[in-house]
């Protein structure tokens, strides 16, 4: 069977994306069913407009632009929902939190006697941007909400507030130390621009699980910052505690990253210490390893300062 | 007497450009250069009423030009030619008071409805 | 060897600059964001000189867009960032949002820094064409992410089509601030040079 211009005008009409097209002057000259359906306005009322005529509160910088593009240039636009959410406004009523239909959009150059046609084509993409946001809202709720880290699974911030505190309270209760280590892994903004952030990640990964394999069971790690890691260790005095962050650092430095061609794992910490006859409150004592982890970081890195 | 305009861009096609658009034009004596140093010596010598600079130079950038000249003594009236014409660049030349700017890629008729605008 | 006059290089770095500023105008008022782009460099280059002298390290992944040029110029655009600013760039324009998985957040750069690449290599295109009476055709819009050493292989295996002499033009950009920096490199023929050129020489003549 061959296919006819007649069955090319079908599929055309009834391909479930919007499908015009324009003219050298911006006149709309093809329009589909399904801009009819969705945009309520007929073909021949579209027909010999241009779509500024047809959406006279539209945005049309973008959009206009791109047609342009094609005009001189015959070169292909793409207008994502990323950057522009949609071009055509068709109001949607499906989803609570979004009131246009969400649309990616392609331009493409027609040849014609009359100089290069521009074929417009649109998608809806409403559902995967309403499932997108659906997920990062609950992924950022969890986060709020939960004690843990996302990414390493360890305890996050709002945990050490809360645990600090309780074990503030013990140690004087029980007239006990408390050691605490912060630790910073050292030019991870620059592996991550080097390998990219899923390496990152990774980096992170094998970071935590180390600790994780040195520490002792009445030790808590928590992640407090994009590379910064504190772990709280009570009955535990300054120099068992330096001791425990030395080795740590020892295990890191010598730790291979196969898939990391030149990168060099080294971390710098910075100690200290609560005790009964010094009881600072849980936000001095994580400031005081703050800057203890600075001094680390002047002195060149790769060290533990307490 | 015929008016002066100096152009200063570090582009030899800028400047010929320039040129080129001017070349109906009688009225006007032409310099050029694209050293900023030797521009201020021939603003000094010559007085020209208008001088062109464009932006991005490597030595010194247009705005900073035509303040060195102004510090100096000049007192041409200063246009920016340039093709970067963002808001930010536009904010800059009206602090260092240009009375215009001619965009990129210029043609006869922006140069000559500039110079009409500025009799 | 391919070689120009003082001249005839003066000529397309002035022709890209025009060009490439039409693009950054063009891309901060198209997504209204507050990039404020300059055009620090522009080179012309054979393979090797532009392989020891860039912004990138021979290591660190570059995100890309790159289109294909076609009739009166023959060559490809590529405008090249690095991976990290992909996302950066990204952020900038559509604010930050709660990252969701990698996956996702990868997606949506790559769909912003495609249609970036797209908006700012075809305006540049279009400026120049526009400036010398050119016809050209680009081609759709390709992201990828590879080491510089392997863009330009890719790149350079398929330009070699056309023609064995390839002229490379680099513009540099900028933001205010230096937090995002790449380059817009023209790969074209050594023919394509040569209609630019002519194009330029025809402007000068009244």
């Amino acid at each position: 069977m061959i296919i006819n211009d007649f069955l090319y005008e079908e599929i055309f009409q009834y391909l479930p994306l919007g499908l015009f097209v324009l003219d050298s002057k911006c006149n709309v000259i093809f329009w589909n069913e399904w801009m009819v359906e969705k945009t309520k306005i007929k073909k021949e009322h579209a027909i010999g407009k241009t779509i500024g005529n047809l959406f006279p509160s539209m945005k049309h910088e973008r959009f206009n632009n791109a047609v342009e593009q094609i005009q001189t240039v015959a070169s292909p636009q793409v207008l994502s929902q990323t950057l522009n959410h949609y071009i055509i406004p068709i109001p949607s009523n499906i989803y609570e939190k979004i009131d246009y239909m969400q649309q990616h959009v392609e331009v493409f150059p027609l040849k014609s006697k009359l100089g290069w046609l521009a074929l417009v084509v649109i998608q809806d993409v409403t559902d995967n941007v309403h499932q997108k946001n659906t997920m990062m809202q609950m992924a950022s709720k969890l986060e709020e909400e939960s004690y843990h880290d996302a990414l390493t699974a360890i305890y996050n911030r709002r945990f050490l507030w809360e645990y600090l505190e309780q074990q503030i309270a013990q140690a004087k209760r029980g007239n006990y130390s408390i050691c605490c280590c912060m630790f910073d892994l050292d030019y991870f903004k620059k592996a991550n621009d080097d390998f990219g952030h899923s390496a990152g990640d990774q980096i992170l990964t094998s970071f935590v699980n180390l600790i994780n394999g040195t520490v002792r069971s009445s030790d808590v790690f928590v992640r407090y910052g994009g590379e910064e890691f504190l772990l709280i260790m009570p009955h535990t005095d300054i120099t068992d505690g330096s001791k425990l962050a030395n080795k740590i650092r020892v295990l890191w430095e010598e730790k291979i990253h196969a898939n990391f061609i030149g990168y060099k794992s080294t971390c710098s910490a910075g100690l200290s210490l609560w005790k009964p006859k010094n009881p600072v409150s849980s936000q001095e004592l994580v400031d005081l390893a703050d800057k203890a982890l600075y001094k680390a970081k002047e002195k060149g890195r790769n060290c533990v300062v307490f | 007497m015929k008016k002066k305009i100096l152009v200063v861009d570090d582009s030899a096609t800028a400047r010929a450009l320039f040129k080129m658009c001017m070349s109906g034009n009688l009225d006007y004596q032409l310099f050029e250069t694209n050293d900023p140093q030797e521009a201020l010596k021939i603003a000094l010598a010559e007085k020209p009423f208008l001088i062109i600079l464009d932006y991005n130079m490597p030595v010194m950038e247009g705005p900073k030009i035509a303040k060195m000249m102004i510090d100096n003594g000049v007192q041409s009236k200063f246009v920016l030619m340039s093709a970067n014409t963002q808001y930010s660049v536009i904010e800059e030349i009206n602090n260092e008071g240009f009375v215009g700017i001619l965009e990129k890629p210029i043609s006869a008729e922006t140069v000559q409805s500039l110079l009409e605008k500025l009799q | 060897m391919i070689s120009l006059t003082t001249i005839q290089e003066d000529a397309l770095i002035e022709i890209c600059n025009v060009g490439m500023s039409k693009a950054a105008k063009q891309l901060s008022i198209l997504l209204n964001s507050h990039i404020n782009i300059h055009i620090p460099k522009i080179s012309l280059l054979d393979m090797q000189h532009f392989i020891q002298n860039n912004i990138f390290s021979s290591i660190e992944t570059l995100s890309y867009v790159y289109q294909t040029i076609s009739e009166d110029l023959l060559g490809r655009a590529i405008l090249m960032f690095h991976r990290a600013q992909a996302t950066l760039l990204t952020q900038s324009v559509i604010g930050i949002t709660p990252k969701l998985t990698e996956k996702e957040a990868k997606a949506c750069e790559q769909e912003a820094v495609l249609e970036i690449g797209n908006i700012m290599i075809t305006s540049c295109m279009s400026a120049i064409v526009n400036m010398i009476s050119l016809h050209i055709k680009l081609d759709t819009p390709h992201y990828n992410e590879h080491r510089l050493i392997e863009v330009i292989e890719s790149q350079v295996k398929d330009v070699e089509k056309y023609s064995q002499e390839i002229i490379l033009i680099e513009t540099r950009l900028e933001s205010a601030g230096k937090f995002i920096s790449g380059s817009l490199l023209l790969m074209l023929t050594k023919s394509s040079i040569d209609n630019l050129l002519s194009g330029i020489n025809n402007l000068l003549k009244v």
